[in-house]
């Protein structure tokens, strides 16, 4: 693998489950996707659009039926290629993956991909202790907590830590800040970019809460019913404001700002990200008029 | 490895409901539940292959009527090849059928193995392929709701000794559509344990004590969400003013047709045929043709 080819190439995936079913159904039909060293890629689309199917294909989790996947130099079509290794280094995170915690102790939950991975008690230990600090949740503190009795944002971050631990070079999140309230959302998207800045790394999100993809991404791609129907930055993406609401998805604020005041006769620049942009916009209109 | 490692659902055909629109789909629920009893009754019952035959070619006949296509639900038996197979080692190790009227074909230490080991194992295979294709029939031609009134209607006149009609046929109602949703759950878990390193064993055979110490992470939380949702189910009953069958009037109300009492005709005499068969021996008179066959 070159140094500048990308970390993930997908090229016109397609992915049936129950393929050869009377129940089958088409998830993907034809996705074409890239991620770059250190990128932040988010998916964003409707419910049912595919986002999670496509997911799984970036771990090996699922193989394409048709298409091609080359994950970090190898191609996921090719049965004899080392899975487990690709999936350590491209950490995947489920859907509220506080519902999959399984151990009684906190610990012992993010010590589970280490020891799967055959690491010496030591090497496992300081995984764990870096994992979880790296989170915010003080290794000494928290490793004989019992995992039932942690907060719910406690808990997705613990269980953030379980991948962490894995030292993967890219991470993969499905709906991360999904049912947190705000303090936990936060948190949480502040210790993914300090993980992020740590190294050379990478992140690719689905997510419903389009402040969160503003916030962090360089990309995003659309998907509606199975396809890409718009790649661009976010900037061009939140600029057609119309596009998404027709495809049912939301608006960051800064755009629904920036829509109000369109309303109301005052013209800002349609592709404002952060509501900070809006009022630097907002208050340079404000000197003019006067 | 395939792409269907984890794709549980797949080999889970018990439980699904295919919506083709069948006249079997149309029959009264009662018949089908009860056309799976007699079912149940006779393939127990009967000691014959020929028997056993004749109810297979009733669920296969069903399948076509239904519209459902055959390798889909016949595939249903895969995930229980493995116990079956235990099973009838079990049958001919531990039941020898060793009498001087059968040929004996090998012979290791105690084990020995003749031709009656090798019927008696078929037909222990094939009771049970029987019965859970039957089954899978119901529940693809069923929905449901009308699973849930049909035995709450059959149940009705032992509701005078006791029995709670309405309370049993809803529990085996959520029983039934617990199963996919568990299947899609343990997916789910497994999936996430996999991307952490987890060995499922895709592409190798790992041995029972290794596979079992793999089930072990999945049962907890698969325990303890079926919980939450066994919780939530009772809420969102209880917050729609659900106290059980009593003075609960229904939507459905069941009406038998011509059509319903011809189908269950139907059933019953192919059912007492394949528990006659075994009276009948028919089995012995189709050994003997075979044998001639052999000799000849």
């Amino acid at each position: 693998m070159n140094a500048d080819s990308p970390w993930i190439e997908l090229r016109d995936i397609h992915y049936t489950y129950l393929r050869g079913t009377p129940l089958e159904a088409a998830a993907l039909r034809g996705v074409s996707l890239e991620v770059r060293a250190g990128e932040t890629v988010a998916v964003i689309g409707p419910t049912g659009s595919g986002k999670s199917t496509l997911l799984q294909h970036l771990n090996g989790l699922l193989r394409p039926q048709q298409g091609q996947a080359l994950v970090l130099g190898e191609d996921l079509g090719n049965s004899a290629v080392d899975v487990r290794e690709i999936r350590r280094r491209v950490g995947l995170v489920f859907q509220q993956p506080e519902d999959q915690l399984f151990e009684r102790y906190a610990g012992d939950d993010v010590a589970f991909g280490p020891r799967n991975y055959g690491l010496p008690l030591d090497a496992v230990r300081e995984r764990v202790r870096e994992a979880m600090e790296s989170v915010g949740l003080p290794f000494e503190a928290y490793k004989d907590r019992l995992t039932m009795t942690l907060s719910g944002g406690e808990r997705r971050r613990l269980a953030l830590a379980g991948v962490l631990a894995l030292e993967p070079q890219m991470l993969v999140l499905d709906e991360p800040t999904a049912g947190l309230d705000p303090m936990g959302r936060r948190s949480l998207l502040q210790y993914l970019r300090v993980w992020q800045d740590e190294a050379e790394r990478a992140i690719v999100l689905t997510t419903h809460n389009m402040d969160d993809v503003a916030l962090l991404a360089d990309r995003i791609y659309v998907l509606v019913d199975g396809r890409v129907v718009r790649v661009g930055p976010p900037r061009q993406i939140f600029g057609d404001p119309g596009f998404l609401l027709e495809h049912g998805l939301g608006l960051p604020s800064a755009t629904q700002v920036v829509q109000a005041l369109a309303g109301r006769g005052c013209s800002v620049p349609v592709d404002l990200l952060t509501l900070e942009e809006v009022a630097d916009a907002v208050e340079r209109l404000a000197y003019e008029r006067v | 490895m395939s792409a269907s490692e984890f794709d549980l659902l797949r080999s889970v055909t018990l439980g699904q409901y295919l919506p083709t629109g069948s006249v079997l789909h149309r029959l009264d629920p009662r018949v089908k539940l009860l056309a799976g009893l007699l079912l149940l009754v006779a393939v127990t019952a009967t000691s014959s292959l020929a028997g056993l035959a004749l109810a297979l070619a009733l669920v296969v006949g069903g399948f076509v009527v239904a519209r459902v296509p055959l390798r889909y639900a016949l595939s249903g038996i895969k995930p229980m090849v493995p116990f079956l197979a235990l099973l009838a080692l079990l049958q001919i190790v531990a039941i020898p059928q060793n009498d001087l009227n059968t040929t004996l074909l090998w012979r290791w230490a105690f084990v020995t193995l003749t031709v009656r080991d090798l019927v008696a194992a078929a037909l222990l295979f094939l009771k049970f392929a029987v019965l859970m294709w039957g089954f899978s029939l119901l529940s693809f031609t069923t929905t449901t709701t009308e699973l849930t009134h049909g035995t709450e209607h059959l149940l009705r006149p032992l509701q005078r000794i006791g029995l709670p009609a309405h309370e049993f046929a809803l529990m085996v109602n959520i029983a039934f559509r617990f199963v996919p949703l568990l299947a899609t759950e343990a997916e789910r878990l497994m999936k996430a344990q996999a991307s952490r390193g987890a060995d499922f064993g895709g592409g190798r055979r790992l041995n029972f004590v290794q596979r079992m110490r793999k089930q072990l992470p999945l049962l907890v939380p698969l325990i303890l969400s079926s919980l939450r949702r066994a919780e939530d189910l009772i809420l969102a009953m209880e917050a729609r003013c659900y106290t059980g069958g009593r003075g609960r009037t229904h939507l459905i109300h069941l009406h038998a047709e011509r059509r319903d009492y011809l189908a269950l005709a139907g059933i019953l005499v192919v059912l007492a045929l394949t528990v006659a068969a075994g009276f009948l021996s028919a089995d012995a008179v189709i050994w003997r043709a075979i044998a001639s066959i052999r000799t000849s």
